[in-house]
């Protein structure tokens, strides 16, 4: 990983990967869509609510995998002080964020129809709602302080004490009775789901998946260029404690 | 020379009949149509009685999408605004 923790390099890989994955989120969210609404079956239970199935259940991985990715690179920079993983996390946590705020809206808007209710103190949904507090805890501390190294650094032990809220996530619904559905895709066996549904949940699941990389490269560009705007404006006023 | 309305009638018939005719078909195709398009467009919008709920969440999930894809080009564009008012290029060196 070493190898890419040259900014430049980094910048140069970026803008060569960009427009694939840019092109893949298209073309996999335009196909997902068409799929998601047009061509798959209504659910015999639920109906057309199902739909929301395809953007609730995405989201709601994307929010985990992006949490555990936000840990995985506070580790690499409190452990091997990669240069890139600080400007990674910083980056990937108001997409985090995001991707949460719409598992939990998405998520209330299908709970409504199908158990009566916008919102229950359950551990799956209570789990959730406090990943999307630790995700606006990493942001308000990473702009907490005047000193952004310390920031960086308080963030990165909150995100690594906070991954303790994934896996409790995870099994949830298999520890505690909840009104939530229990795992049916990821779990021993096999996808119980039927192929035409599974099919537009995975391409949308790729597809953000593929959006994530997009915005988390843009961003991460944004800040390598923040950081570097930042040490030229230090130099010109601190010259001497620069150069020293 | 003024002529009674029948009369008047019949001679806005015979120059204006024809394109009326065709503009009426054309209108009527145009009008009705559409009318047979949606009852499934209207169909597929009702999303089985369900729309209130389904519609809002791919609303949301394109605000979402959007919204974090444009204020991160936004972040970008400033910065890199910021490094040319200082006179310093957009890459490092290796």
């Amino acid at each position: 990983m070493h190898r890419f923790a040259n900014p430049a390099r980094f910048q140069r890989i970026a803008n060569a990967v960009l427009p694939w994955f840019a092109a893949a989120t298209a073309i996999l969210l335009a196909l997902g869509l068409y799929f998601a609404l047009l061509d798959s079956p209504p659910d015999y239970q639920q109906g057309e609510t199902v739909r929301i199935m395809y953007i609730h259940v995405p989201a709601a991985w994307m929010a985990l995998f992006i949490y555990s990715f936000i840990a995985a690179a506070s580790a690499a920079a409190l452990i091997w002080r990669h240069p890139l993983a600080d400007v990674s996390a910083r980056a990937a946590s108001p997409i985090g964020a995001g991707f949460t705020f719409l598992a939990l809206a998405s998520g209330s808007l299908w709970g409504k129809p199908m158990w009566g209710t916008w919102w229950v103190w359950d551990a799956r949904l209570t789990s959730v709602l406090i990943l999307f507090f630790l995700y606006l805890g990493h942001m308000a501390l990473l702009r907490a302080f005047d000193d952004p190294t310390r920031g960086t650094r308080s963030a990165a032990i909150l995100a690594l004490a906070g991954f303790v809220n994934v896996p409790i996530i995870k099994f949830s619904v298999d520890w505690w009775n909840t009104l939530h559905q229990p795992a049916s895709i990821m779990r021993l066996g096999g996808p119980s789901i039927d192929p035409s549904m599974l099919l537009p949940l995975l391409l949308m699941a790729v597809g953000f998946t593929t959006f994530f990389v997009v915005v988390l490269l843009l961003r991460m560009k944004a800040e390598l260029l923040a950081a570097r705007l930042r040490a030229a404006q230090l130099a010109r006023l601190h010259p001497a404690v620069v150069a020293r | 020379m003024w002529s009674p309305p029948s009369r008047r009638g019949g001679e806005w018939a015979a120059t204006w009949g024809r394109p009326y005719c065709v503009l009426l078909c054309v209108f009527a195709s145009l009008r009705f149509k559409p009318f047979v398009m949606t009852d499934a467009i209207q169909a597929f919008l009702a999303m089985g009685g369900y729309a209130r709920f389904v519609w809002p969440a791919y609303a949301l999930a394109a605000i979402v999408l959007v919204g974090l894809l444009i204020a991160s080009l936004r972040q970008l564009r400033r910065a890199e605004a910021e490094l040319a008012a200082l006179g310093l290029p957009k890459r490092e060196r290796a």
